[in-house]
């Protein structure tokens, strides 16, 4: 309490407290003097005595200040004040060093931003590492677990598990509100949301009673905020309405909050428990119950499933630990290592704007210290001058980032990262106190140097107004140290370059250009049975086929745009044995395929149109199956057999009537990367779509204008064969190309591309200083020199040759950091450090940019005019 | 003993009763004050000298006189500690 109040009273009434003081002395030298007169001595006397015996009043008041409480804070105040003087007084140094940091710590800030959206806290979901999927492995494989509804049941009661839940992903139709729209839609068993710990914001969730075990789930639907947001305006009024999914009424009964489902699913529904089987199963674990212990507890459950297969072993993984998997995870720590790099190159070359500052100001600092400043004072002062520096960058920096990200983010298109939410990254509160923690950091790592060296002013060396070699010496170390770090990043974005470019130049075996990819899902219980399927689809690729502008159109079951291919399918080929990788890819088409991607005939034929209506088992393979498969001998006219072709008809797959497996091989095509874009091609088989009609399908189409400006045509053109009928996705296959890989890759070499970029400009800036510098601190020097008969030449090579030996010196300390850091770094990304022509490259720029930099300061050395040179002081 | 005294007062009380030894100059003396005010342990009032002059006058308070028992029980026992052992080793 007291300890306030004085606070209070020595900040607050600063006025009367130093007038108290002032009093206070002036009347202790009056007793002074009458102590004295007392004691016997002349009114002269008496007052020197005591005036001798008070010392300076100054001191004594200072000292006085100095115990004060809050003192600090008045210090802090008043360097505060006296930076904010000397920075108005050399604004280039202050714009410099601010932007310095502001991009650092901008760099840094959206980069945690991401890897704390991403890593840190993915989910929304309450005690979100709890949530667990159920899996299994089978034969040392992953594998997705389907159960029945009785053994859902049974894991919901397990005494591992506090509830368990299955889902289902799948667009449903709306209608009735304007165009038909297929809606991403999750069918969640009715009390997954309670298991996850979601609330409604508006109505409320699912309950027992809308999805019941063996009946028919009550027709209600749950909103997503996005799908509350774009159909219903956030109008309250939503809840209680009607929506038609598959035309059937669903009533709407709540709406979630805006963190949950922000990607994937816009609707959600009750799960249909009648079926035979569900999948994705979820659940939460009972607290301090890890997934490994749940693994072995649900052994002997899980081997009471009759459909588990022998040997194989549950497979519990969080939410996090499924998304670890996803392999651009590494990649983001490495750019987010990359920013703080970036961050401590920043530091750094503030630092050495403070330094060469700082000696410059050496006078400065003797001057204070010989009136009585302490050397606390001075370091608080320095540090005070960096605090000043880091605080506005920081501000400026989480602006930026703030409103930079979203720009950066544009770089990813969604779904090319499967890391939580992405599009949804905000600068939140652990973000704003990570920058405020770096913005301190900085601080202190920029200031501390030279705060240390220039709080001891050796008055000497000072008095003679040119800083020691000494402290040129720091300077050039830090120069070194700058460029080491600088060649490591460049190194770095040198290999993100390298592998874009690669991939860019990856020979696709296709033409991405000018092909765009329309997704058509029929509603349920639509054309179901294979004739009239089979004739829509027909009609559809015809009538696309029509549409001005387009060149040619194809059909396929799966994406058809590699890397996006089939899915593997066991092929039985007579007199061989294929396991494991070898199982080729299974890609069902239609015959226009090869045209509309432009992927080469090699040899043999394509079935024809008329051919297909046919249902002939027919198949092309690529060159890889051809060469894995017939070394030495033509696949044309061979047999294999697909044992996928003779299994019955579901509700949503169709078989083309009459199939006994066997197809017979017509040609061979081009390769095409239809595992990965870094992956060698594997085997894949071609076979007509018509002979299996699934509900999906997707048209893809080559068009000889921009295809985007064609969607409006597309959808109109499915309109007129079937009014009901929605179209899905429309995305051109360089955006399915740009998820697939290269959108990753343009995004780390761009970001990191930027990063060294700024590296190189803040190197420049540190050597131009440095050099600066010292030409102004040997002025003299030089122009005694000159006028004792020194070239210019020499004279130039003396300004320059400390720093371009710090240059060199750094160069090669950071090619070897570069080489050192290759192995750990190769674990985890495709990138090299040690790639020559990358070191070689980077070795180049470097020192072209540093000799432009250094050749400005050498230029005004040679220009010295020895007469002007020795005027000066 | 511990009368209110002002600044002066308090300066020669302890020449007198150090009979010399410790001569607090200004510099020493005001910054303890305003420190001991700060703490509490001392309260000051301004009032008139025996010369009616104006002085600052400090006073001890119920809690620095707390603090002078325990600091002294404290002294104490180190003077007493170093005096025993002074003894063992001589």
């Amino acid at each position: 309490m007291r300890f306030l109040a004085t606070l209070f009273r020595n900040l607050s009434r600063h006025g009367a407290v130093e007038r108290d003081l002032d009093d206070e002395v002036d009347a202790h030298l009056e007793l002074l003097v009458d102590d004295y007169r007392a004691a016997g001595m002349e009114d002269a006397a008496a007052r020197r005595a005591a005036r001798l015996e008070l010392g300076g009043t100054g001191q004594v008041k200072d000292a006085v200040r100095d115990v004060r409480r809050g003192i600090w804070l008045e210090h802090f105040w008043q360097d505060l004040r006296y930076a904010l003087r000397t920075f108005r007084r050399s604004p280039g140094f202050a714009v410099t060093a601010v932007v310095s940091l502001a991009v650092g710590i901008a760099a840094a800030t959206g980069l945690f931003s991401i890897v704390n959206a991403a890593l840190l806290h993915p989910f929304p979901f309450a005690d979100s590492n709890r949530i667990v999927g159920l899996g299994l492995i089978d034969k040392g494989k992953p594998r997705g677990l389907g159960v029945t509804v009785r053994q859902l049941v049974a894991l919901q009661q397990s005494d591992v598990l506090d509830g368990a839940f299955a889902s289902n992903n799948w667009p449903m139709t709306l209608t009735g509100r304007g165009v038909p729209e297929a809606v991403p839609t999750q069918e969640i068993s009715a009390d997954g949301l309670n298991v996850l710990g979601v609330p409604p914001l508006l109505g409320r969730v699912f309950t027992e009673a809308d999805g019941p075990a063996g009946e028919q789930p009550q027709r209600v639907v749950v909103l997503t905020y996005r799908f509350w947001q774009s159909h219903f305006g956030r109008r309250p009024e939503a809840v209680g309405q009607t929506l038609y999914l598959n035309r059937e009424p669903y009533t709407v009964i709540g709406v979630l909050p805006r963190q949950y489902f922000s990607t994937g699913p816009e609707i959600l529904v009750p799960l249909d428990l009648t079926t035979k089987l569900v999948w994705s199963i979820q659940a939460r674990l009972k607290r301090g119950v890890t997934p490994r212990m749940a693994e072995l507890r649900l052994q002997p459950l899980f081997e009471q499933f009759v459909n588990f297969p022998k040997g194989a072993r549950p497979l519990v993984r969080t939410l996090m630990e499924a998304q670890r998997a996803a392999d651009f995870v590494p990649t983001l720590l490495l750019i987010f290592l990359a920013s703080l790099l970036l961050l401590l190159l920043a530091c750094a070359n503030v630092s050495i704007l403070l330094l060469v500052r700082g000696s410059s100001r050496a006078r400065e600092f003797a001057v204070r210290a010989a009136l009585g400043a302490s050397r606390g004072r001075l370091i608080g002062q320095l540090l005070v001058e960096s605090l000043l520096l880091a605080v506005t960058g920081a501000a400026l920096g989480v602006a930026a980032g703030y409103w930079g990200l979203p720009a950066v983010l544009r770089l990813l298109p969604p779904g090319s990262a499967p890391i939580g939410n992405l599009p949804a990254v905000p600068v939140n509160l652990p973000v704003l106190f990570f920058s405020a923690g770096l913005a301190l950091a900085s601080a202190l790592i920029c200031g501390l140097s030279p705060a240390l060296s220039f709080s001891r002013p050796r008055l000497t060396v000072t008095a003679r107004a040119t800083a020691g070699v000494e402290s040129r010496r720091a300077h050039h170390l830090l120069l070194a140290a700058q460029v080491a770090l600088t060649v490591l990043l460049l190194a770095g974005t040198g290999a993100a370059v390298r592998v874009l470019i690669g991939l860019y130049r990856t020979s696709l075996g296709y033409d991405p250009h000018n092909v765009i990819i329309a997704s058509i899902n029929l509603p349920e219980n639509h054309y179901t049975n294979w004739a009239e399927r089979a004739a829509f689809y027909e009609r559809l690729r015809n009538r696309m086929a029509d549409v001005p502008q387009v060149e040619s159109v194809a059909l396929a079951t799966a994406s058809g745009i590699p890397p996006q291919s089939g899915q593997r399918a066991v092929v039985g080929v007579p007199g061989r044995d294929m396991t494991g990788d070898e199982v080729p890819i299974l890609q069902r088409i239609s015959g226009h395929y090869f045209a509309t991607m432009k992927i080469p005939l090699i040899r043999g034929r394509v079935w024809s149109d008329s051919e297909s209506r046919g249902t002939p088992h027919v198949a092309l393979v690529n060159q890889t199956m051809a060469r894995e498969l017939w070394p030495d001998e033509s696949p044309i006219g061979r047999r294999v057999r697909m044992p996928g072709y003779i299994r019955s008809t579901t509700y949503y797959i169709l078989q083309a009537p009459g199939s006994d497996g066997w197809f017979e091989i017509i040609g061979v095509v081009g390769d095409t990367p239809n595992v990965g874009l870094h992956e060698p091609p594997a085997p894949s088989i071609y076979v007509p779509y018509t002979l299996m009609l699934t509900d999906t399908v997707n048209v893809i189409l080559r068009t000889s204008h921009d295809p985007l400006s064609m969607t409006r045509s597309i959808r109109e053109a499915v309109r007129t064969v079937d009014p009901y009928q929605p179209v899905d996705v429309v995305r051109t296959a360089e955006d399915a190309l740009a998820s697939a890989g290269w959108a990753r890759e343009r995004f780390v070499a761009l970001l990191l591309l930027g990063f060294a970029v700024f590296a190189l400009l803040l190197a420049v800036v540190g050597l131009y200083s440095v050099v600066s510098y010292s030409v102004t601190c040997r002025f003299k020097e030089f122009g005694i020199r000159m006028a004792l008969g020194a070239g210019r030449g020499r004279i130039v090579r003396a300004a320059v040759q400390p720093a371009v030996l710090a240059i060199v010196a750094g160069l090669f300390a950071g090619l070897a950091l570069s080489v050192a850091l290759n192995k750990v770094v190769a674990q985890w990304s495709i990138g090299h450090l040690n790639d020559p022509v990358v070191l070689v490259a980077v070795s180049l720029v470097l020192f072209v940019a540093a000799m432009i930099s250094a050749a400005i300061p050498a230029n005004r050395a040679a220009s010295i005019q020895p007469t002007d040179a020795l005027r000066t002081d | 003993m511990l009368q209110p005294d002002h600044g002066v007062g308090i300066t020669r009380r302890i020449q007198q009763i150090t009979r010399g030894t410790f001569d607090v100059k200004p510099g020493s003396l005001f910054p303890a004050l305003h420190r001991l005010e700060e703490r509490g342990w001392l309260a000051s009032q301004w009032g008139e000298s025996e010369n009616r002059r104006r002085a600052k006058y400090y006073k001890l308070t119920a809690v620095g006189r707390r603090e002078i028992d325990a600091e002294l029980t404290n002294w104490r026992r180190i003077v007493a500690a170093i005096g025993w052992a002074i003894d063992a080793t001589s």
